[in-house]
């Protein structure tokens, strides 16, 4: 039975945004009451569309941002308000834009090897042999060494991220759309080299992606969020079979895959994504929600779990 | 089924300081009306440089140059670039991908939808003005009216886009060219979109030329597919053959990269094409794939590769005859 | 021969970004310019104490205002002609761009510290920190720079240090807002993020991540305020308030030389002139440090 090893409590992250000139403030929930639990060796996916507050999430348990109310703990210790130094030897992330993710003025060992500087790992020696040595692991010439990150291309770039989120031996790597900006010949090889190095590492992985393909091939269990609250969370393969949620729907619905004589499919979900500071009342998710009552417009559902699954919403499928 | 747009042999070359960079090389496809030809292919592959190749819209350095480029009969390669600045908008229209630098902030929505009419026909404002709130209506945007009075800024991307589509469509082209219209949208926007300008396309029998690199979308969207790699076209067919039938082996390559919820196997290994794509810079012998295919010979080295047709509008660019890549197709399934 | 393997197609090797800016330097006209006539005022700087023909401080009164070596009784002993007090113009001249350049880089340096710290640190943290900085720009560009230094000169007293000082002090506006907003594109960035994720303490973001990145536009704004220091100090000491004679600061020459001006011209040209060239080599050398580091694209 694994243990959990993150698990986060009612995370809320609210964020302050001008109205415009002279109308004051307005409040922007972003993560809005979050309950992850994360077991050890698992890869949970966290899906939605843009607004959802996944990457917020990401940047909560990276302690990248503070917490606004709400618990974070790691092996069952309080980590909301440990500094990030700390909370960096065993959680680090992979961002989703390989150009943007590496320092254009630094070389490729001295970004993979900065890790080892911060946290003065062993003998700085030793630095070098670490550099080749997870270099080699994530399949980068040993050449590169004295690159620079514009003489690599899309995806020896997201390779350097890895082997600079590996060096360390982290716990748990957080992946913001790893793939999302590669081209799709190259998405596949780093895919593989991210389920191979969760064997051989014994890594625990959150998957933030909005491309459900990926994910459903990558993770043990999926948790989607809709405008800051998760609305549906099961294993992986539950969620894709029968989805209970009818946002989880749509989104399965849109997955488009290269099958040629099925169309293009119909969603039923009305109007666009409504926006973050003026949430709808009642049931978030009931002005696009095609079995949306007076009920839904009124009162906010409660999450109801069984058998592992959760979901959020007063009708779920069954 | 009239020819609407026939290319024939398209070259564009881009000199740069390490060589001239060949980022078009031979292109051929054609599209008619009521139909949509998409052009598929990774990063730098040229597609998006083949579309404004056909609008003479290329940077200043580059160089372009065909066989054949005839637009409903009329010879684009020879047209001016005043005759050419009447076509555009007009005659065919283009949709980018990021609506919100293709939409001028300053103006509202109204005022640019009118421009796009009045550039190019003697109307009135008002006639303008009511085929703009015809065509957002068209498009799924309710309350019209109000919307023209808006600035970009302050809609969302899918109703910026359905905008773009609309304004696009101000003056009736026969030919949409869309680069990426979908990729900057949210997922569950896209598949709306993507309705729309079927939907459109068939009601104003139209045609299209789909770019992207979303095999997803190809499938499910087109009518005849160009798979582009490095430059040229490899592979070209109609969409069932294409994704049913693979025949060059860099499409072979890309069907095994994707996952494909209930097909593919979780957590097992996607199948991969090893390597980075070359730049088609300097001697271009040989088939420009062979440093990344799996079934490589030591002909593939050799003189170019010519674009084998096997029936009408089926062709692939590869030295394996089509048993054996057929066989190769089983073969990879197999495993 | 080297045998290729079957199906192996040649690289391009991209060039390193030091490889790209040395390329993009030479081929630069502007640039290119900038520094060799910068470089020539330099040398004749930094030589002047073994190339100067005489003591720039030596007066010899029975020499005064004798023509430069273009006039009819010109002679090479003073190529440039002496001024009324008898010293070699060329000698001056020469020592003058000693002080120039020093009062421009040593202002450019002090000013440049106080503003990439102020610019940087607001940037970065925005909030408080960034309306407090934002204050003092906006409080220091209310203030008309010629006249607080007239007025602190006029209190203290002119020499060399006052002015480097009240120069250092009163300049660094544009370094601190140029700063400022290249700062605010990189606060997000996905490396800065990196960064603070392995644990990375903020000096060292800002160190090692931060100000690398900014450095094209540090070295852009520095160059023209050395340019803008030089002028500053001469109009400062053509009103007396600068440096104080002897010293042969250009400025000061040109002062001297306004008397003098419609029967003896060179005395107010040739500094005049040999002035606006420093000016125009780093100006031209900043423009195109500007466009030699301009933003590369994705390659």
């Amino acid at each position: 039975m694994s243990d959990a090893v993150l698990q986060t409590h009612d995370l809320n992250k609210t964020y302050t945004v001008s109205a415009g000139l002279f109308k004051g403030k307005k409040f922007l929930k972003a993560v809005n009451g979050v309950n992850l639990v994360l077991e050890k060796g698992s890869v949970l996916g966290l899906v939605g569309e843009s607004g959802c507050g996944k990457s917020t999430v990401a940047k909560l348990i990276l302690r990248l941002e503070g917490v606004t109310s709400g618990r974070i703990s790691f092996d069952g210790q309080d980590i909301s308000a440990t500094p990030r130094k700390e909370v960096a030897r065993r959680i680090q992330p992979v961002f989703q834009d390989p150009y943007a993710s590496l320092n254009p003025r630094k070389s490729i060992s001295s970004i993979i090897s900065l890790p080892l500087r911060v946290h003065r790992v062993g003998e700085p020696k030793s630095w070098h042999r670490k550099v080749e040595e997870i270099m080699d692991i994530v399949g980068l010439p040993p050449r590169f060494r004295h690159s620079y990150p514009n003489q690599l291309s899309g995806g020896q770039r997201q390779r350097v991220a890895v082997a600079r989120a590996l060096i360390m031996r982290p716990e748990i790597v957080i992946c913001d759309e790893p793939t999302s900006a590669l081209d799709v010949s190259v998405q596949s090889q780093i895919l593989n080299l991210l389920m191979d190095l969760r064997k051989d590492f014994g890594l625990t992985y959150i998957v933030i992606s909005h491309d459900l393909a990926v994910v459903e091939h990558l993770a043990s269990r999926v948790a989607v969020m809709y405008l800051g609250r998760i609305v549906e969370e099961a294993p992986a393969s539950d969620l894709f079979k029968c989805p209970r949620h009818p946002y989880t729907k749509a989104l399965l619905a849109s997955v488009l895959t290269p099958e040629p004589r099925k169309g293009l499919p119909e969603t039923h979900l009305g109007i666009a994504y409504p926006n973050p500071i003026d949430p709808p009342a009642g049931c978030t998710f009931h002005p696009r929600c095609p079995k949306a009552t007076e009920l839904c417009q009124t009162t906010p559902p409660n999450p109801r779990s069984d058998a592992g699954r959760l979901v959020e919403c007063h009708f779920p499928e069954q | 089924m009239s020819m609407l747009l026939e290319v024939q042999g398209l070259h564009v070359e881009i000199p740069l300081a390490a060589g001239i960079l060949k980022a078009v090389r031979n292109v051929s496809f054609s599209v008619v009306r009521g139909k949509t030809h998409a052009l598929v292919g990774e990063s730098g592959c040229g597609k998006s440089l083949t579309a404004l190749a056909i609008m003479n819209l290329l940077p200043q350095s580059a160089i372009r140059c065909c066989e054949r480029l005839s637009f409903n009969g009329q010879d684009l390669a020879s047209t001016n670039e005043r005759h050419m600045a009447n076509i555009r908008g007009n005659k065919i229209a283009m949709i980018f991908q990021e609506p919100m630098t293709s939409l001028n902030p300053c103006y509202t929505i109204g005022n640019q939808m009118q421009e796009a009419l009045l550039r190019h026909r003697r109307v009135t404002r008002k006639e303008a003005l009511d085929r703009a709130v015809f065509l957002l209506e068209k498009v799924g945007i309710t309350a019209a009216e109000s919307r023209l009075k808006q600035y970009p800024h302050q809609l969302s991307g899918g109703l910026r886009q359905r905008v773009m589509i609309a304004m696009g469509l101000m003056c009736g082209p026969p030919l949409i060219i869309a680069d990426e219209p979908t990729t900057a949208l949210d997922v569950t926007i896209q598949a709306q979109i993507l309705s729309l300008l079927k939907g459109l396309q068939q009601e104003f029998d139209m045609g299209m030329i789909l770019i992207t690199h979303d095999l997803g979308i190809v499938a499910r969207v087109a009518d005849r597919v160009s798979v582009m790699y490095c430059g040229q076209v490899v592979e070209t067919g109609d969409v069932t053959q294409i994704f049913e039938n693979p025949l060059h082996p860099y499409t072979q390559g890309l069907m095994d990269c994707i996952p494909i919820p209930g097909k593919t196997q979780p957590g097992e290994h996607l199948g991969s094409i090893p390597g980075i794509v070359p730049t088609p810079i300097g001697d271009m012998t040989g088939c420009t794939f062979r440093n990344r295919c799996p079934f490589v010979s030591k002909a593939c080295a050799e003189s170019g590769v010519a674009l084998h047709e096997i029936s009408a509008g089926r062709a692939y660019q590869c030295l394996l005859s089509p048993e054996v890549c057929a066989q190769n197709l089983r073969g990879s399934a197999a495993i | 021969m080297v045998e290729q393997a079957i199906g192996e197609i040649k690289e391009i090797e991209f060039p390193s970004p030091g490889q790209i800016l040395r390329q993009r330097t030479l081929s630069h006209k502007g640039f290119m310019i900038g520094a060799i006539v910068l470089i020539l005022i330099l040398a004749m700087a930094l030589l002047a104490p073994v190339l100067s023909p005489h003591d720039p401080y030596h007066q010899e009164l029975s020499k005064r205002m004798i023509n430069p070596i273009w006039h009819a009784d010109g002679t090479w002993e003073h190529p440039l002609g002496t001024d009324n007090l008898g010293r070699d113009y060329l000698s001056r001249l020469m020592y003058g761009a000693r002080i120039s350049l020093l009062i421009g880089v040593s202002a450019m340096v002090i000013s440049g510290i106080i503003g990439i710290f102020l610019g940087v640190i607001a940037g970065y943290f925005g909030g408080r920190v960034d309306m407090f900085v934002s204050f003092l720009i906006t409080t220091r560009l209310s203030m008309p720079v010629v006249l607080v230094a007239l007025a602190v000169v006029a209190l203290i007293g002119g020499s060399l240090n006052v002015i480097i000082w009240v120069l250092g002090l009163l300049i660094w506006d544009r370094f601190a807002v140029v700063m400022r907003s290249s700062t605010q594109q990189l606060r997000s960035i996905d490396y800065v993020n990196a960064a603070k994720a392995i644990g990375c303490s903020t000096t060292r973001i800002l160190l090692t991540e931060v100000i690398p990145n900014i450095l094209n536009s540090i070295i852009v704004v520095a160059t023209l305020e050395i340019a803008h220091a030089i002028l500053l100090e001469a109009a400062l000491s053509f009103l007396g308030m600068g440096v104080q004679p002897p010293l042969p600061s250009w400025g000061l020459m040109i002062s001297e030389g306004k008397e003098f001006m419609l029967f003896s011209p060179w005395i107010i040209t040739i500094p005049g002139v040999v002035l606006s060239l420093l000016i125009l080599s780093i100006n031209l050398m900043g423009d195109g440090i500007r466009d030699i580091t301009a933003p590369e694209g994705r390659s």
